[in-house]
């Protein structure tokens, strides 16, 4: 029915979450009819983005830069550690204002049947930048799921040794389960009420 | 047309889950009525009500769901259970998901088996009992072995844990054993005998203590819980006769566990 290029492009826009076959064939259209410009710059950005874009070599976050703007700049608060399960969380938070820290972002949770284990979350890597650097206190702000408190807990055993404190943020009432679909006064009170570990 | 399906209830528990487009899931589930069954959970994420936050693993659930031949569709779910504790203990956490991927492995869909549905909730009701105190891991592993045991015995393997497979003997306490695949058990000094013929029999690597298959038998948890002999005996036995079922493929859970507490890592020191 389409022409082998328009339905190889409607294919390929099915690729993104929540397109299916009738948005798919409506952006293709409205793409190739009305707005040709567009569709250029997008095939472009992609095609830049995916060429340039790669994990922060700091804290894991995605950026064209070896480290990215939240670690490059100094003049946020170098004795605490936010630690994320995803970039959203990290935008989150950062929308709240609640946070001047550092953040490391693992990308994920420990996935038992998915084979997503400590090293797929740059747990080495995190353990390293502990160590290296002086840290007072490490604040675990993972999400609220069964895979998020065990990734929590893994952490935090794993720090039994640092030096300084390990604080969870405190939720209320457990919502979605993840921290981007917390709004920023429920964000803001998870964060002053966070409480050490024992 | 076909006339509108029936709604069903069962309790269940999700024993796995994975995203599928935007804002769904698709679960495996051991509900109690039919079995391990896959749900479409449609839309879930976006559910103002928690929904996907109550379809995690380990927390019993009543399930309302159309039930299909393939993929059946979730109609609603809640957490049943009022005093749904964590796991206190990541070792055990790390069990129980050892327990969901078995199951995933070994049990096919749409057995209804409610004795195994009963033998899973037992299970994990007692692992996050174990995990409130110290030492959670070894006052579980009776509890993870007599799981293994069972399952077996529920698919169709059943292991004989009380006498001797070649003379009809009971197990003595005081010999050594190996196991014979589609056999059972024989003391090592029936497997020396010249009598004995070898041909066309696998022999499983290892030897356990008659001891530790009677009191595996009796469900002896005081005496797993102290002697450590009998629970790396009896923990490699039975992972060799599960290896019969489960093939080449590895356990994902299995390799997670020996990564997470088993392997040399990174360690954070002391002074910093
Ligand atoms: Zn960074």
């Amino acid at each position: 029915m389409h022409s082998p290029l328009i339905q190889d492009l409607i294919n390929h826009l099915k690729y993104l979450p929540g397109v299916g076959n009738k948005s798919a064939t409506r952006m293709a259209y409205y793409l190739l009819e009305q707005n040709k410009a567009a569709a250029l710059k997008i095939a472009n950005s992609l095609q830049q983005a995916v060429e340039k874009i790669h994990h922060c070599e700091s804290c894991r976050i995605l950026t064209e830069n070896k480290i990215c703007q939240i670690c490059a700049d100094l003049s946020r608060d170098e004795k605490t550690l936010c630690i994320v399960g995803s970039p959203a969380d990290v935008f989150a938070i950062e929308q709240s204002g609640i946070f001047k820290g550092y953040y490391f972002v693992l990308m994920g949770s420990l996935s038992p049947l998915d084979g997503i284990g400590p090293n797929e979350l740059g747990l080495p890597k995190l353990f390293e930048k502990v160590n290296k650097e002086n840290f007072q206190e490490i604040i675990l702000a993972t999400s609220t799921t069964v895979e998020g408190e065990g990734t929590a807990n893994y952490i935090i055993n794993e720090l039994h040794d640092f030096s300084g404190t390990v604080t969870r943020i405190a939720f209320g009432v457990p919502l979605g389960g993840d921290l981007e679909y917390v709004d920023g006064s429920t964000l803001g009170h998870a964060f002053s009420g966070r409480k050490p570990i024992s | 047309m076909p006339s509108r399906q029936e709604q069903l209830t069962s309790q269940a528990y999700v024993l796995y889950s994975k995203p599928y487009q935007e804002n769904s899931l698709i679960l495996d589930v051991l509900s109690r009525e039919n079995g391990r069954i896959q749900l479409l959970a449609k839309g879930v994420k976006k559910s103002k009500k928690g929904l996907s936050f109550a379809l995690q693993p380990f927390r019993t659930l009543q399930i309302k769901y159309l039930l299909k031949s393939n993929l059946s569709i979730l109609v609603d779910a809640e957490i049943i259970e009022n005093n749904d504790k964590p796991f206190k203990d990541n070792k055990v956490l790390y069990s129980a998901y050892y327990l969901n991927e078995l199951l995933i492995r070994l049990l096919p869909s749409h057995e209804e088996v409610a004795s195994i549905f009963s033998l899973y909730q037992q299970t994990i009701q007692s692992l996050k009992e174990f995990s409130l105190y110290e030492h959670a891991i070894v006052k579980s592993e009776l509890c993870l072995r007599l799981f293994e045991l069972k399952l077996l015995n529920q698919i169709g393997y059943e292991v004989d844990l009380q006498t001797s497979a070649l003379t009809a003997k009971q197990i003595e306490s005081d010999l050594n054993y190996v196991y014979i695949e589609n056999i059972g058990f024989v003391s090592t000094l029936e497997l020396e005998h010249p009598s004995f013929n070898q041909q066309n029999t696998i022999v499983l690597s290892g030897k356990t203590r008659g001891e530790c298959l009677i009191k595996l038998g009796q469900e002896e948890q005081d005496f797993f819980q102290d002697n450590l002999i009998c629970r790396q005996q009896i923990k490699q036995l039975l992972r060799n006769i599960l290896h019969l079922h489960l093939g080449e493929k590895p356990l994902k859970t299995r390799e997670l566990y020996q990564q997470l507490f088993v392997k040399n890592k990174i360690t954070i020191h002391k002074s910093n």
